[in-house]
């Protein structure tokens, strides 16, 4: 099964709390691809199974699928 | 978790709200004095934001920024207050204060942030002001036409040309495809940038970036066209979360925000988005992440997207991220201000309210060279002049946090004959 990005929102803005959520992450096989300390949030790729054991962890506010952003090609008249 | 508002469909507070022409407000606080026989507090714009408490337990508050009164009184009070001699000078309007709730939480359960209540109050507040203004019967003003051969008609219809600020001493973010670093007419300025796209510089192959750094902090004086630019002296942050071909994801922009946050910026601009469906709710995630920029005292505005297409009869709701409440959402209009064909609307059930409208039609601004100037349209487009105007309310009111920038915007924006889900408060207007 392939991974999806997902975002991770700590419950904190602390930096202590979002530098644990992602070991504990990395910890349970998930691909942390950024920390985002200042924000409280951990990018990274996971297996869809493992989502609803991601959200339950303590740290753990919101775990959303990364949405992808597209803009229209540049000739467009409209952007 | 949800931060939408929505009124009980009984729900007053016994007390009303009385709007008052704008300029009269330091008259309005003693007049209510006189007629109601009771204390009227007044807001102080230098000061602090007025407190949960002052507002559950006062007899009448003047909301001196917003021409708005709250006032404990009974009918033969309000009667006198729009009375044809009444003593209180400059009422347009008087109507019930609304008991409102937290849509889909527990009234008892649920506290908003008290920055994040300051910034859904003054939308409030803005909300019952255009209420009133449509109940007194006060008209639009006309669409004007323009001249671009100096000033494009954005920024004539911003009111940019007029005001005497720059946005000198305020860094200001774009969020997009990075900018044109050989373009002439930002030789003088100095940009700090970054690139969040793996194997991509900040160099700008796409020029949607370009263009709206363009419009948000272009020159005074353009190499060649009119001016183009809203905040000339703003210090300019380009991070690029879109690629050369215009994509993104959630993650690059969020690496965007928090570099943003980090740099000291006060206001981030992000012209990009992603459709959602009728009814969808938007993402807890950056809702949170925007609620954070804002203890930080940064605004981050968006654009609300462009998958309307109204002559057809398709309305689509703001797209992600704009849609959080939180974030600031950005509509479109034209040279005549009316409502771009293209222009999503606002939806308050799910909490993606639209909250300014700006040009959005046939936009002139930077481009990448050798082009150097181009006319696009868009809410894309639009964005960027919101995010300028709020740099300069941020240079005149150095020491006002992002609510209250916010809600000198609302105040200051020039009201339009558009139902506020399409036109938010209004056209934004440079102070």
């Amino acid at each position: 099964m392939s991974k999806v990005a997902i975002t991770v929102s700590c419950s904190s803005d602390d930096a202590t709390a979002v530098d644990r959520l992602a070991g504990t992450l990395e910890a349970m096989g998930t691909e942390v691809l950024a920390v985002h300390e200042s924000i409280g949030i951990v990018s990274a790729r996971a297996q869809e199974r493992d989502l609803d054991s991601i959200r339950a962890l303590e740290d753990v506010s919101a775990v959303e699928v990364g949405s992808r952003f597209q803009l229209p090609p540049p000739e467009s008249d409209v952007q | 978790m949800g931060t939408a508002w929505s009124t009980s469909p009984t729900g007053t507070t016994g007390r009303a709200l009385v709007l008052f022409e704008e300029g009269s407000e330091d008259s309005a606080a003693q007049g209510l004095s006189d007629v109601l026989g009771a204390t009227i507090e007044q807001t102080d714009s230098s000061g602090g934001p007025v407190s949960g408490a002052a507002i559950a337990q006062c007899d009448g508050l003047v909301f001196s920024d917003l021409g708005v009164a709250i006032v404990a009184a009974d009918d033969d009070q309000l009667e006198a207050l729009t009375a044809p001699d009444a003593a209180v000078e400059g009422v347009v309007a008087v109507e019930p204060e609304r008991t409102v709730y937290a849509q889909g939480d527990d009234p008892r359960d649920v506290a908003p942030e008290p920055v994040i209540r300051m910034l859904d109050y003054a939308r409030g507040m803005h909300d019952a002001a255009e209420a009133l203004m449509r109940a007194a019967g006060a008209s639009a003003p006309s669409p004007a036409r323009f001249d671009e051969s100096q000033v494009t008609w954005g920024l004539q219809a911003v009111g940019v040309p007029t005001s005497p600020l720059t946005g000198s001493g305020v860094a200001l973010a774009i969020l997009d495809t990075g900018i044109d670093l050989t373009h002439p007419d930002f030789d003088s300025r100095r940009i700090t940038s970054e690139s969040f796209i793996d194997g991509e510089e900040i160099q700008d192959a796409n020029g949607h970036g370009t263009h709206c750094i363009g419009t948000a902090c272009g020159p005074a004086t353009a190499v060649d066209g009119p001016r183009y630019g809203v905040a000339p002296a703003a210090q300019i942050f380009a991070g690029k979360v879109l690629s050369d071909r215009g994509s993104g994801s959630d993650a690059g922009i969020l690496a965007g925000i928090e570099w943003a946050i980090r740099s000291g910026c006060q206001i981030v601009s992000m012209s990009l988005g992603a459709p959602v469906s009728e009814g969808q709710p938007h993402s807890q995630i950056f809702e949170t992440v925007a609620r954070r920029a804002l203890r930080r005292d940064m605004l981050i505005v968006a654009a609300a997207g462009n998958d309307s297409n109204r002559a057809s009869g398709r309305v689509a709701p703001v797209s992600h991220p704009a849609n959080c409440p939180s974030i600031l959402a950005v509509g479109a209009v034209d040279s005549g201000l009316a409502i771009a064909d293209f222009s999503n609307r606002g939806d308050e059930q799910s909490g993606g309210q639209l909250d300014f409208v700006g040009p959005g039609v046939d936009v002139h601004s930077a481009w990448p060279m050798p082009r150097g100037t181009r006319r696009i349209s868009g809410t894309s487009m639009a964005c960027p002049h919101v995010a300028g105007i709020l740099a300069l309310f941020a240079q005149a009111n150095p020491r006002a946090r992002s609510d209250e920038l916010v809600a000198l915007a609302f105040k200051g924006a020039r009201r339009l004959s558009l139902a506020s889900f399409d036109a938010g408060a209004g056209l934004v207007q440079a102070p």
